[in-house]
């Protein structure tokens, strides 16, 4: 009586201990592919946590940019605006933009645009002769949209609440014409500005 | 208990006389329901007549030109253009803070509490303390942005020369005065004592030495003039015979204080045009800041 029906209720018991365990690997399925997501996604979050600090080969602003040739300005011309510097790169001839008189000599320097008052981005504003009685003669400044500081064409600070002069980026002038601008060494203005002034023949 | 309990007579509230009273309905409800119909009728008409554009999406490299707070911020949006970021955005708006908050134990009379021009001379005081503010911050701000001494130029042809310069605005004091070299650099920490000045690119004080020039025009002449022309008011008013007790001085003080905040709010909403250059109101553009767009003159 109890070895008869062995072979069917085995197959019963086997049947059901098949369906049993294709339901546990269903859930060790769904477990196994939770943590797996839980994982995926918390390390692509510390992968990319981790990216901002990769100091070593920054791209874009951060890093070198390179300004063709074609775009640097002529002396004397305005100052073209560099977006993936966040900078203005300025070609002073001979003593322009030294309205304090410390002794440029003129050349081409790269201004961060970030306004050293409180941040804003300083546009250029080539018609602007508000400076007129302590700078007669002076056409073209640039003014914080924000709070008025009033910069000269080398960035040197006439005007307004700003703490001092636009900074400075580190620019090499390559063989080709085109100068390499390092938005990761900016040093902040001062009157000598005009003095880092880099010389170039492009 | 054996304690006698002497039963007082207990003053009973009168009740209302029924014409003091004022009822919730109708009488609130109305009077509510007819302002809120007013101010939907206003807010409808004005919103088909002004123009309020929510423009394109904001783009961080570039900043609409001029840049401006909302309305209400705008008087000390209008400071900061004067004086130490700092103390036009934090010390100045709490110090008055406070001095506001103390008012009433400074003026500790409990005469006329509550009424209106309760002094004697409350209303001249109020008026001429008043038009002394308005006067007196415009010409302030007009002295700031170098207007005067445009003005003086274009109209008088009137100039100072290379002397005078330094007069033109407050930054000029910096800017336009031989200051000796060490004035930018007085050491006040003794023994080259060096705290937080790694870099020595901080503001008009590093830790370690005091740009002299930088703190008079950032700091000093703005408190000097914040604290003493107001005084200076209050102490004329008093000689005048004008001011008799502190509730008059009081009085001056806050008229004063609220002809400036009007004039400042006024100056930063409608006068203040591209690189926050002051113009007229109607010459008041605004653009986007989109490079090759930036409106020049």
């Amino acid at each position: 009586m109890a070895a008869e029906p062995t072979a069917p209720r085995g197959g019963r018991i086997e049947r059901a201990r098949q369906i049993e365990s294709r339901k546990l690997a269903r859930r060790s399925f769904l477990r196994v592919s939770a943590f797996a997501g839980l994982s995926l996604f918390v390390g692509s979050m510390t992968a990319g946590f981790l990216g901002f600090f990769n100091r070593l080969k920054p791209v874009g602003f951060g890093g070198v940019v390179t300004v063709a040739a074609s775009r640097v300005p002529a002396p004397g011309a305005e100052p073209v605006r560099i977006s993936e510097a966040k900078a203005w790169v300025v070609n002073l001839s001979g003593p322009e933009g030294d309205v304090l008189g410390v002794g440029g000599t003129g050349g081409i320097m790269a201004l961060y645009w970030k306004c050293p008052h409180l941040g804003c981005s300083v546009p250029w504003n080539p018609g602007f002769n508000g400076a007129a009685v302590n700078f007669p003669g002076v056409v073209g400044w640039f003014r914080c949209p924000c709070h008025g500081s009033t910069y000269s064409r080398a960035g040197i600070r006439v005007f307004g609440p700003a703490p001092r002069p636009m900074d400075t980026m580190a620019i090499t002038v390559n063989g080709d014409g085109s100068i390499s601008v390092n938005t990761g060494a900016i040093t902040s203005g001062g009157t000598d500005n005009p003095l880092r002034a880099v010389s170039y023949n492009g | 208990m054996a304690t006698a309990v002497v039963a007082r007579p207990v003053a009973r509230p009168q009740a209302r006389a029924r014409d003091e009273e004022v009822l919730v309905w109708p009488d609130l409800v109305f009077v509510e329901f007819i302002a809120a119909l007013l101010f939907t009728i206003t807010l409808f008409i004005l919103s088909v007549v002004i123009n309020a554009p929510l423009l394109d999406q904001a783009n961080a490299d570039v900043t609409p030109n001029p840049s401006k707070a909302p309305w209400y911020l705008l008087n000390l949006q209008e400071l900061l253009l004067h004086m130490n970021a700092a103390m036009a955005g934090i010390i100045v708006p709490t110090v008055w803070l406070i001095i506001l908050g103390a008012f009433p134990y400074f003026d500790r009379d409990t005469d006329g509490q509550g009424a209106w021009f309760g002094t004697e001379g409350a209303v001249r005081l109020t008026v001429v303390s008043g038009i002394v503010g308005f006067v007196g911050t415009w010409a302030l701000i007009l002295w700031d942005s170098g207007k005067v001494a445009f003005f003086l130029n274009d109209w008088f042809g009137l100039s100072g020369g290379d002397t005078m310069r330094f007069l033109e605005n407050v930054r000029s004091m910096q800017s336009q005065l031989p200051w000796p070299e060490w004035a930018s650099k007085i050491t006040y920490l003794p023994f080259n004592l060096k705290l937080l000045d790694g870099t020595g690119s901080g503001g008009p004080t590093t830790f370690q030495h005091l740009d002299f020039p930088g703190w008079l025009v950032e700091q000093g002449i703005p408190t000097a003039l914040l604290v003493g022309l107001p005084s200076l008011m209050i102490y004329t008013l008093w000689r005048m015979g004008w001011v008799v007790n502190r509730r008059d001085a009081l009085l001056a003080l806050f008229s004063g204080f609220v002809a400036s905040y009007g004039v400042l709010t006024l100056c930063g909403t409608a006068f203040r045009g591209q690189g926050q250059e002051l113009v007229f109101p109607w010459e008041l553009k605004v653009s986007e800041g989109i490079p090759g767009q930036e409106a020049g003159h």
